[in-house]
């Protein structure tokens, strides 16, 4: 069976000519990114165009990746920046007081619209956060990326996520607080 | 361990980004004992795994084409910009010599040949030079149409 290729073996692949180095890139990380912009932004409509803004940038940029950090954690860095950007650009947030009602679906099944429900609550939850919480609560504990790595993509010190996840949680417990109780008493 | 200290690095616990072995023991030991911090320790598992659950988007099979549909046409993109791009003194490039040619065959046709009517109304050449240009007579041609 073929070893897999490294990142750096793809990259090095694409920079001398062979493009197949980059679509295994793209195969590789696309989920990684369309989700990580889908936690971000909220937006399903728009995820995958903003992640194929993200896979351009990466194409135009490769040739001065220094590959001081790894490939992902740049790939994530751009990925969070262009989320940041497209969201400043469309101001696009849920208002605190704003939370759109669940419609009611009654041809669904009960345990389907209890799904939805929970999934509408769980999105909109994360969409009222700041944006520099909602960015280490994504990473964390939706792409389960270490302390370390998160730090590496947004720059900053391990302390700081640690404190930004620990508001962001503090923020969520309250919101999530009666789903929490429901699971409880399930 | 006191709960003011615990809580402090709970999340660190939760996430199991404690690298410290004595500080995990410590902590555990202090769990056992207190129910608030256990309390604590289980609404933010509680939050961690409801996150978690979020719906992720499926792969879509067509992305790499789409992608790659939009990386092509920049190459001729590109080249079009750059004509756009390059301003006055490139169309001036181009365009002077165009007009340039225009007076120039305009010149020649006026000099090399001179017009007169026949009583049945078509004009002919009267032609000065033993040798016409061809591209004069095929300029006068198309002028005379």
């Amino acid at each position: 069976m073929e070893r897999e290729k490294s990142d750096s073996q793809l990259i090095t692949e694409f920079l001398a000519g062979n493009e197949q180095g980059f679509e295994e890139l793209v195969k590789r990380y696309q989920g990684y990114v369309i989700n990580i912009v889908y936690s971000l932004s909220g937006d399903a409509e728009y995820a995958d165009d903003i992640a194929q803004e993200v896979f351009i940038k990466v194409y135009r940029n490769l040739g001065s990746f220094r590959q001081e950090a790894s490939f992902s954690t740049w790939l994530y860095r751009i990925t969070v920046n262009t989320a940041y950007n497209y969201l400043k650009s469309r101001k696009r947030y849920v208002p605190l007081d704003n939370i759109p009602e669940i419609p009611k679906v009654e041809t669904l099944p009960a345990t389907e619209l209890e799904y939805k429900e929970k999934q509408e609550i769980i999105k909109n939850a994360i969409a009222k956060l700041p944006f520099k919480y909602r960015t280490v609560v994504a990473l964390k504990d939706i792409e389960g990326l270490s302390y370390e790595e998160i730090a590496g993509i947004l720059n900053c010190s391990i302390g700081t996520v640690e404190s930004r996840l620990f508001r962001a949680r503090a923020i969520l417990k309250n919101t999530l607080l009666p789903m929490l109780k429901k699971e409880d008493t399930l | 361990m006191r709960c003011r200290n615990v809580k402090k690095i709970l999340n660190r616990y939760a996430d199991k980004e404690l690298n410290d072995a004595d500080a995990v023991i410590l902590i555990e030991e202090h769990l056992k004992s207190c129910p608030y911090c256990r309390a604590e320790l289980d609404a933010l598992i509680s939050i961690k795994r409801l996150i978690s659950l979020k719906e992720r988007l499926k792969e879509d099979p067509c992305f790499l084409f789409r992608l790659e549909d939009k990386l092509k046409p920049q190459t001729t993109e590109i080249k079009l910009q750059w004509v756009l791009d390059t301003g006055n003194f490139a169309r001036r490039l181009i365009l002077v010599p165009a007009l340039l040619t225009i007076l120039i065959m305009v010149m020649v046709f006026n000099s090399s040949a001179s017009l007169k009517s026949t009583p049945g109304g078509a004009v002919e050449i009267d032609i000065v030079s033993e040798e016409i240009d061809p591209f004069v007579l095929f300029s006068y041609t198309l002028f005379k149409n």
